[in-house]
């Protein structure tokens, strides 16, 4: 079978007889499942912060289109929205026992995700989340079944390391200004008379999200 | 007070959308998809939208072209939300008739700045 893995930052979803991994520490992964469809996707997600839900702070936007790419994603192969049931993983206390810090990352992730999913009427149908410990995740994605191991030594603090270094680079992008292109009854999108900036190849800069028709590494 | 609708098939995206108008002094109605959006249109007017692409029963690029073919709405502000980027896909919404593009994740600052632009 098939195998995919993806890291902080990525999802991915297909309607193949594929599984999808992961390796959590502090970050949470949404496993998304349409039982009709039978038609799976995981994403990776690491908030630079708690999401305020009431004023909707970089942390909560940057959250919720990560969730919207995942969604859109699972969209794009013809799931159901209101079909759609979730399972949650992660939210480790991996940087703050290693880093000694008040503020808990894994608790963040994980708050963030289960008000999303309570805001979208997405039944969660399981999850195993915080704990001083890190995970691998599989996601069959016809069967929508997840595969757990739980670990505490070995590789945390390399995942400790990577989310810290990913959280801070989360940071500097969404400080950055929305784009948007305005356009001119004369001009391309492109040369819009916005003002405001192109509209970028992605919003992410560098980092392209992989989606099912563009695979990362197996 | 001047009245903006945000259609998006997304609870989080409308809420985050009503927030940040509602604070820049915008009366916000919403709506979940594009069906939804023409019959609540049908009984109210506004003076912006601010439009997802992709949507169950009738998504973004459907519901410009409708309402582009509407007298009362030849020329009212649409503005569409998305996290899609490609060149290709947002030559389709200026064809379809969209005012702009923005895309997500957007900053409250823009949006309200757009939004002010385009109602000026």
């Amino acid at each position: 079978m098939k195998r995919i893995t993806i890291g902080i930052g990525e999802l991915f979803a297909s309607d193949q007889p594929i599984v999808i991994s992961t390796v959590l520490g502090s970050c949470v992964s949404v496993c998304l499942y349409d039982p009709v469809k039978r038609v799976g996707g995981m994403n990776h997600i690491f908030l630079p912060g708690n999401a305020d839900y009431l004023q909707f702070n970089a942390s909560a936007r940057y959250g919720i289109n990560a969730m919207e790419l995942l969604i859109n994603s699972m969209l794009s192969l013809k799931v159901e929205r209101r079909r759609l049931r979730a399972k949650v993983f992660g939210g480790g206390h991996v940087m703050e026992r290693r880093e000694k810090q008040a503020f808990s990352p894994g608790d963040a992730n994980v708050e963030f995700s289960f008000r999303f999913l309570k805001e979208e009427k997405i039944p969660i149908d399981g999850y195993s989340v915080g704990g001083n410990c890190g995970r691998r995740i599989e996601l069959h994605c016809q069967t929508g079944e997840v595969r757990q191991v739980r670990f505490q030594t070995g590789s945390l603090g390399t995942i400790a390391r990577m989310e810290r270094s990913f959280g801070m680079a989360v940071q500097e992008r969404v400080a950055k200004p929305g784009k948007v292109a305005l356009f001119g009854k004369e001009k391309k999108p492109e040369a819009a008379e916005s003002g405001l900036g192109p509209v970028p190849e992605s919003p992410f800069g560098e980092k392209r999200l992989f989606t099912r028709d563009q695979g990362p590494r197996t | 007070m001047k009245r903006v609708m945000t259609v998006d098939d997304s609870a989080s995206v409308r809420m985050m959308i009503r927030v940040t108008l509602s604070g820049a002094g915008y009366e916000v109605v919403e709506a979940t998809n594009g069906l939804e959006a023409l019959k609540k249109l049908s009984e109210m007017d506004v003076q912006a939208m601010v439009v997802d692409l992709n949507m169950p029963e009738m998504g973004g690029l459907d519901l410009v072209k409708k309402l582009r073919r509407i007298p009362g709405f030849l020329s009212t502000p649409i503005i569409m939300l998305t996290t899609e980027s490609s060149r290709e896909v947002i030559q389709k919404g200026k064809d379809a008739g969209a005012t702009g593009w923005m895309v997500k994740p957007f900053s409250p600052e823009q949006l309200v700045n757009v939004i002010r632009r385009v109602l000026s």
